[in-house]
């Protein structure tokens, strides 16, 4: 790769540890009854690493990242930011967290105000946190910063809808990283964009934090792209983690039956290999996390799954170095 | 600021598109102009009106309109039975009409909107209660409230903008909850609270602009109803008290003449119509302008319809 | 035009220099700039090509369904060689829509009646165009399901679309669009809306069902790793064009357009993660007015002077088209190895 591999010497620069987040159901007055989108989730990012966040939809990868960006309420465990928990900031404490906390979102059409110019999308951060001396100041800044990810200088005065999908993602790119944050959570920050461009976006991503050191959350459903990008990669299935792991790792030697059926489920943009490749198809849905079943969550998916699967949940365990599965049968 | 120069420019360039679109729009433009008619005829009552509304001439009473026999052109739409010219009271009618109207949707939207920001942003339980009050006050009969409340405090103009604004909030309440409630969604107004703005800033900013054109059309549809409920409410004599003019109390004065001087509650109701209709047709064309998917289709529309204008007309040349 | 096979059957449908234009009040905007295109009974192609290349646009002018603001400007869609854009065939176009041509959209959610049960909307397009009665519909619509792959079709028949999972949702859809015996699926990004281990599944289905029914399939997608699976043929658009037409193992191995190379470089695939990925600078031109020339030109690294006239889509190979003055011509140099690479690698 041509990041530079994360520094492990460090205590990880974030770690979640036995995050639960529940949300309320519509209806019922008198017994609020909620779902589980995330029961028990841990990982660590280490300072200058990319984890990827993979999953299905209704897998909870969206919910950890508004959960580490606070977003969304834990219900139960802790996301220790440098050490520190940060579920119970409040005020102004939980404001300058949001300083080293930020965001890549997943539509650039909507993520940028298309009432405001350039200028002040990607100077607001600078200035609501005081980091701007003065206008000019806030100029010089944002012109720099569209440098660095590769927009022109006239691109300040103008708004967004002269900008294509692409560029519009730049430019959240630059707001992102206007306040030089130590974690971005990229939440399908490449998705809605075309192949040629998520390109030049993974790429961009991938320069930047050569140069700034951040680390990433990198959320998507695109095993492709998460694997050229990610150092480590976590796979979700019904709120849960069900493997994680160095990316070589995940993708070579995948040792959950979920993440194996999901990686053959991957088209590959190939005829001969496509048409020659063995599908593991294990049909069914994820479960309902209103009522999640006992035991393991892809039981009722899993060929494999027996009675001691469908009764006792299957605790995250290292099979080798830095890779662990949820499963009684690893394969 | 040097930066501001462009940004000048291409609102101008934007109104000017906007103001050609609407004149394309013959409908609304009569809105427009309609509407424009009226407030000009509300601020300048007294240099416009040939007479003093409230002066009565007992030799002239219930004259008809200059165009019948037995009019003349003193008296252009005749006079009443105390001989006040009808002219002059439909022209300071609009003062009535207008300042009610303006006040209400001012002191409605204010509180309205309020209610609405405040319910839509903090969500919850606050948003849980505000609208169970809207919902309370919305199935409460209006127009027993307003009866209520005159009776009590006694009729005067004070008294009718109050009331009809205590009536007519919440629908400024539910329209603003519904666009802060998108707009809090949208990815923009989420990047500003993670960018670290506090809520007053992603208020002000991101928020309050989108709410612009929906209240816009919102306040010309409900200035519509209020001049209704005006007219209705001094109609029933609980409203603008003599010997001040308005609409509703001249068609409710004229009644009982209406079969010897129709031109009593005719002209009146027809300014209370035409006002009603004006504001109408500007506020679906404002609709239609506020949605950019709408703005175009009625765009393409309009040149398809042109396109087929100019052929038919060749085809017609051809074929004489 | 395109080479026709058998002067005496036409094609089942024909896509001849279809333009179509949509009139915004920034001026026309060109989506479709002559595009044809040729679909043989039986067979699946793939329209591939990125945001705003027109490939939807081309699909729903097939299915009459371009409206304000946009309208067809120009050119003509034949089914077995009669015209549908010709007011006077609005009576037949109407007919073969939805019963000789079936339609998948992206979004099942928005194209199925929320209120209605599964069944119903089946039967209703059966007893509209098949004249069937209700009991014979709803015993036909059990079937369907049962074909696409619905467990349980007996029971499932009565549920509304609210209450099944958004593949399941697709499955209907699918079943409602094969109802009549179509000659023809236009599939519109038919498994974008899914997750991976449902969309291999669906693509699965629509595979099985265009060997055992012989059904000819339209994909329109973005995704070249669905299209490589399912298709026979891919036609890739760009900037409201078609710039090459190829069998699929042809297109893959050997892409003749530099724009068809540039996409295949730029995909990122899961079966080879290399140090970096590869876009193509810049973006697609504004279709409000759009280049003289190729299409392709600003962003190409080998266009000259040459490609400022338009290319015209030429015959590059045994069934193959480009609209490019240079086929073949490894238009990212220090790559050719790559494609060539993969190509030995098969063989």
């Amino acid at each position: 790769m041509s990041v530079p591999p994360p520094d492990s010497t460090d205590d990880p620069l974030l770690a979640v540890r036995d995050l639960a987040v529940r949300y309320p159901l519509p209806g019922g007055f008198w017994r609020r009854r909620s779902f589980e989108a995330l029961d028990g989730v841990g990982f660590e990012i280490a300072r200058g690493e990319t984890l990827g966040l993979v999953g299905e939809s209704g897998s909870g990868k969206t919910t950890i990242g508004r959960a580490v960006l606070r977003r969304v309420e834990a219900h139960r465990g802790e996301i220790l930011f440098r050490g520190r928990d940060v579920t119970r900031l409040r005020g102004e404490a939980l404001r300058r967290l949001r300083a080293d906390v930020q965001v890549v979102l997943q539509d650039p059409y909507s993520s940028l105000n298309p009432r405001m110019r350039v200028l002040d999308i990607v100077a607001e951060p600078l200035v609501v946190h005081g980091r701007a001396a003065s206008r000019e100041d806030a100029r010089a800044r944002v012109t720099e910063l569209l440098d660095l990810v590769g927009l022109p200088k006239d691109a300040v005065d103008r708004f967004p809808h002269a900008f294509s999908g692409g560029q519009r993602q730049r430019i959240g790119i630059a707001r992102a990283i206007a306040l030089e944050p130590a974690l971005i959570v990229a939440d399908e920050p490449v998705s809605a964009l075309d192949v040629s461009v998520q390109a030049q976006v993974v790429n961009l991503l991938q320069d930047l934090q050569a140069r700034l050191g951040a680390s990433y959350l990198f959320i998507s459903h695109d095993l492709a792209v998460v694997r050229h990008i990610a150092h480590r990669v976590a796979i979700l299935y019904g709120g849960r983690i069900v493997e994680i792991g160095p990316r070589d790792a995940i993708f070579e030697n995948p040792r959950h039956p979920y993440t194996q059926a999901l990686l053959s489920a991957v088209p590959i943009a190939d005829p001969v290999r496509q048409r020659a490749r063995r599908r593991l198809v294990h049909a069914g849905e994820p479960p309902d996390l209103a009522a999640p079943p006992p035991g393991c969550r892809y039981q009722a998916r899993c060929p494999l799954a027996d009675a001691r699967c469908r009764e006792v949940s299957p605790p995250l365990a290292a099979l080798a170095q830095d890779h662990a599965v949820a499963c009684w049968k690893p394969l | 600021m040097s930066d501001a120069a462009p940004g000048r420019a291409r609102r101008g360039a934007a109104i000017l598109a906007l103001a050609a679109e609407l004149a394309r729009d013959r409908l609304a433009l009569a809105g427009l102009l309609g509407l424009v008619l009226v407030v000009v005829a509300a601020i300048f009552a007294p240099l416009l009106a040939p007479y003093d509304p409230a002066a009565q001439t007992v030799l002239a009473r219930l004259r008809p309109p200059a165009w019948l026999a037995g009019g003349d052109w003193s008296h252009p739409l005749g006079t009443d039975h105390l001989g006040r010219d009808v002219l002059s009271r439909v022209i300071h009618g609009a003062r009535a009409t207008m300042l009610i109207g303006v006040g209400v949707v001012a002191l409605a939207g204010t509180f309205g909107v309020a209610v609405g920001l405040l319910a839509g942003y903090v969500g919850g339980r606050v948003d849980g209660v505000l609208m169970r009050v809207v919902d309370v006050q919305i199935s409460f009969p209006g127009i027993l409230l307003i009866l209520l409340i005159v009776s009590v405090l006694g009729p005067s103009t004070t008294t009718i903008v109050v009331v009809l604004a205590a009536t007519n909030w919440m629908v400024f309440a539910r329209v603003t909850r519904g666009a802060v409630l998108s707009a809090r969604r949208s990815g923009y107004v989420e990047a500003a609270q993670i960018a670290g703005c506090r809520d007053g800033r992603v208020i002000v900013r991101h928020i309050l602009p989108n709410l612009v054109s929906p209240l816009s059309t919102l306040a010309i549809l409900e200035f519509t109803n209020v001049v209704l409920a005006e007219a209705a409410i001094s109609f029933l004599g609980l409203g603008v008290q003599p010997p001040a003019t308005s609409w509703g109390l001249d068609v409710a004065s004229g009644r009982d003449y209406v079969f010897v001087a129709w031109w009593l509650v005719t002209f009146p109701g027809l300014a209370i119509m035409a006002t009603v209709l004006c504001a109408n047709l500007l506020a679906s064309w404002l609709r239609v302008t506020a949605d950019p998917q709408e703005r175009e289709k009625r765009f393409a529309r309009a040149l398809a319809a042109r396109r087929g204008r100019a052929r038919a007309s060749r085809e017609g040349e051809r074929t004489p | 035009m395109t080479a026709a096979l058998s002067p005496v059957e036409p094609p089942l449908l024909e896509i001849d220099a279809l333009s179509v234009t949509f009139d915004t009040r920034a001026g026309p905007v060109e989506a479709l700039r002559s595009v044809s295109l040729v679909v043989e009974a039986g067979e699946t192609l793939g329209l591939v090509g990125e945001s705003g290349c027109g490939k939807s646009v081309t699909a729903q002018a097939v299915m009459g369904l371009v409206d304000v603001p946009g309208r067809i400007s120009g050119g003509d869609v034949r089914w077995r060689g009669r015209s549908l854009v010709d007011p006077r065939n609005a009576r037949f176009a109407r007919s073969l829509r939805g019963r000789e041509i079936g339609m998948v959209f992206q979004d099942p959610m928005t194209s199925l009646n929320p209120l209605m049960p599964i069944g119903a909307q089946i039967g209703e397009v059966l007893t509209r165009h098949l004249g069937l009665t209700k009991a014979q519909a709803r015993a036909r619509a059990v079937d369907l399901l049962a074909a696409v792959g619905i467990g349980a079709p007996r029971t499932r028949v009565d549920l509304h679309p609210h209450e099944m999972s958004g593949g399941m949702r697709q499955r209907v859809m699918i079943a409602m669009a094969i109802a009549c015996e179509p000659a023809l699926v236009l599939a519109d990004e038919p498994t974008t809306a899914l997750d991976v281990t449902v969309q291999a599944q669906i693509l699965d289905l629509l595979a099985d069902l265009q060997q055992r029914l012989g059904i000819a399939i339209v994909l329109v997608s973005h995704d070249l790793g669905v299209v490589a699976g399912l298709c026979h043929r891919v036609a890739v658009m760009y900037a409201g064009q078609v710039v090459e037409s190829a069998g699929v193992e042809d297109l893959f191995a050997r892409p003749a357009h530099p724009y068809t190379q540039g996409l295949l470089r730029s995909a990122p695939r899961l079966d080879d993660a290399p140090e970096r990925l590869v876009g193509i600078e810049g973006a697609p031109p504004s279709l409000l007015d759009p280049p003289q020339g190729c299409g392709f030109l600003a962003r190409c690294p080998i266009g000259d002077a040459a490609c400022a006239v338009p290319p015209p889509a030429r015959p590059v190979g045994p069934g193959r088209l480009a609209a490019c003055v240079r086929p073949f011509t490894p238009a990212w140099g220090d790559d050719r190895s790559v494609i060539d690479e993969r190509a030995e690698a098969r063989r």
